[in-house]
């Protein structure tokens, strides 16, 4: 992202010199596991559930990109491309205690540089610093120095362990993961193939750019129940007419998916992929073709599961 | 490889263990086992309710509904009125073909009515290994159920599970948990095979076409109970709408 060359006539020797060391170092923890992974996941469903439009795309944002391990001086997570306007940088600090401090490798001194790289560099861009305790936040964004105030940001993102825990116990989270699924409402169940999904890209990707397009298509694919980026499909009168010869069925297409449930609410489900897969292309094939008019003629076909 | 035996064990419960171990034993006889092991874990589970006249909700995924949840959900309605069956049919994803992420969402439910509020949870599963099938159907329920008790049934149980499931619920939800398991194994194969366990992958040894194979399939206790619920709306709307 940035290179020697760069970083050199925006730092110095000796701003090189000190990503050197900081890059060699590489990522401490397993990824996976650590505040970072579950801030980008947060971070990646919040863009990604604003960009999802009723027409079908990502509004833009189909490029956008989240990176770990940039050899640059607020390197935790980088958020650029889409329909963003610069580069955003974060630093994640799972502390209870921070200062901005003053001088070489502080904090203060990291964001600095990390502007003035990315001027040199010819990008906009915002920093900010992650940590999770409220008063720490109030704390630092109250003693930000001046000259940071203008790009910089603290934000608060709670510890909370596990990604079970993320989703059930804090709301915002909940809200971003709740936005990319195949329910308006999905229960904290629905939320953890969501969640999972996005962490796995996160993980798997390692130091390589996560593409937000690329990302949700892949977990589109499989049964995450994440809502397909095509929107919701219209459907032909011919299957909707052939389902309706189906006692005691009802069923509506929400997120781009197909949820079912018997009359009487006894039986329900979702089917595992979306509207707009070749497999649902089957389905409605079978269905208009075969003319079923119960619940078992759906099961028994194995086309409910 | 060592199998704790746990006090609820029995010699009979010990028997019938075995067959699940045994990789040669014949579907029907592994079928067998597993019912009557639910009527064990059933009756142990029944024997710590101190409810009167408990609300019970029982929970079994697709592949056990017929055996092993049958087994239990038996003991139970011939102990309690109020007793409702729910089965799960789970889906496997590996996102990224990353098997520490997998997840295992509920594609389709057949779930009985029940109030809102349930006394007694009882999750029935065959084994609990991972624990990821029984935290998703955990999850599922304990917040639109609210149960004062949750019981975890299973005959074997890996010695990590325990541990594994109390970490992802928050603790006012993990205190209500109570595992009722007939053996503890601490082995594990590279595969995530428990050994001895129950003998391998349970979808084959119960006879279904693996795992795509058993969520094709609807148990006889769920067409017949969903039957018998049906006949009875049936008959009470006949009553209502009848001539005065």
């Amino acid at each position: 992202m940035f290179d020697d060359e760069t970083i050199r006539l925006a730092c110095g020797p000796v701003g090189l010199e000190y990503l050197g060391n900081k890059h060699r170092g590489g990522v401490s923890g397993q990824k996976g596991t650590r505040y970072e992974d579950y801030y980008a996941v947060y971070r990646f469903a919040e863009f990604a559930g604003e960009s999802y439009t009723e027409a079908g795309g990502l509004n833009g944002n189909e490029s956008l990109e989240f990176l770990s391990q940039v050899k640059c001086f607020v390197d935790d997570l980088v958020i650029r491309g889409g329909r963003l306007s610069g580069e955003q940088f974060y630093q994640l600090r799972n502390v209870q205690d921070l200062s901005w401090g003053s001088g070489g490798k502080s904090l203060a001194w990291n964001f600095e540089n990390q502007k003035t790289l990315s001027m040199q560099a010819g990008y906009d861009c915002n920093c900010c610093v992650v940590v999770p305790d409220e008063e720490l936040r109030a704390t630092l964004a109250e003693g930000m120095p001046s000259k940071l105030a203008k790009f910089s940001e603290v934000q608060y993102f709670p510890w909370l362990e596990t990604l079970d825990r993320y989703i059930r116990s804090w709301p915002e989270f909940y809200e971003a993961i709740a936005s990319l699924s195949a329910y308006e409402q999905p229960t904290y169940e629905k939320c953890l193939p969501v969640a999972r999904g996005l962490l796995a890209a996160w993980v798997d990707a390692g130091a390589n750019p996560v593409r937000m397009e690329n990302v949700l298509r892949e977990l589109q694919s499989t049964s995450s129940y994440v809502r397909p980026i095509e929107g919701e499909r219209q459907l032909s009168d011919e299957f909707v007419e052939a389902l309706a010869q189906v006692e005691n069925f009802v069923w509506w297409q929400e997120r781009g998916y197909f949820h079912w449930r018997s009359a009487d609410g006894l039986d329900s489900g979702t089917l595992t992929y979306n509207c707009h897969t070749p497999r649902f292309e089957l389905f409605i094939a079978w269905v208009t073709n075969n003319g079923p008019t119960s619940l078992d003629d759906l099961t028994d076909g194995g086309w409910l599961a | 490889m060592s199998r704790i035996f746990t006090p609820v064990a029995g010699t009979e419960d010990r028997r019938l263990l075995a067959v699940l171990a045994d990789k040669g034993a014949l579907v029907e006889e592994y079928r067998a086992a597993m019912y009557e092991l639910g009527v064990h874990l059933g009756e142990a589970v029944c024997r710590e309710i101190t409810y009167p006249d408990p609300k019970v909700l029982v929970v079994g995924t697709v592949e056990d509904a017929d055996f092993l949840a049958r087994g239990v959900l038996e003991v139970f309605l011939e102990k309690f009125n109020n007793v409702g069956f729910a089965c799960f049919w789970n889906d496997r994803v590996e996102p990224f073909g990353l098997d520490s992420f997998q997840s295992t969402p509920i594609i389709r439910r057949y779930e009985e009515p029940v109030p809102d509020h349930i006394d007694v949870l009882v999750l029935v599963k065959s084994i609990i290994s991972g624990a990821c099938v029984v935290k998703t159907n955990l999850m599922d329920v304990v917040d639109r159920k609210m149960p004062q008790e949750i019981a975890v049934l299973a005959p074997v149980m890996h010695i990590d599970a325990e541990k594994k499931l109390r970490k992802d619920f928050p603790g006012g939800i993990a205190d209500k948990f109570k595992f009722f398991a007939l053996a503890i194994d601490d082995q594990k194969l590279s595969t995530g095979e428990v050994v001895p366990g129950i003998g391998g992958e349970v979808y084959t040894r119960l006879g279904f076409d693996g795992r795509n194979g058993k969520n094709a399939i609807t148990p006889e206790i769920v067409k017949r109970r969903r039957a018998e619920i049906r006949r009875r709306y049936e008959a009470s709307s006949r009553s209502i709408s009848g001539p005065m």
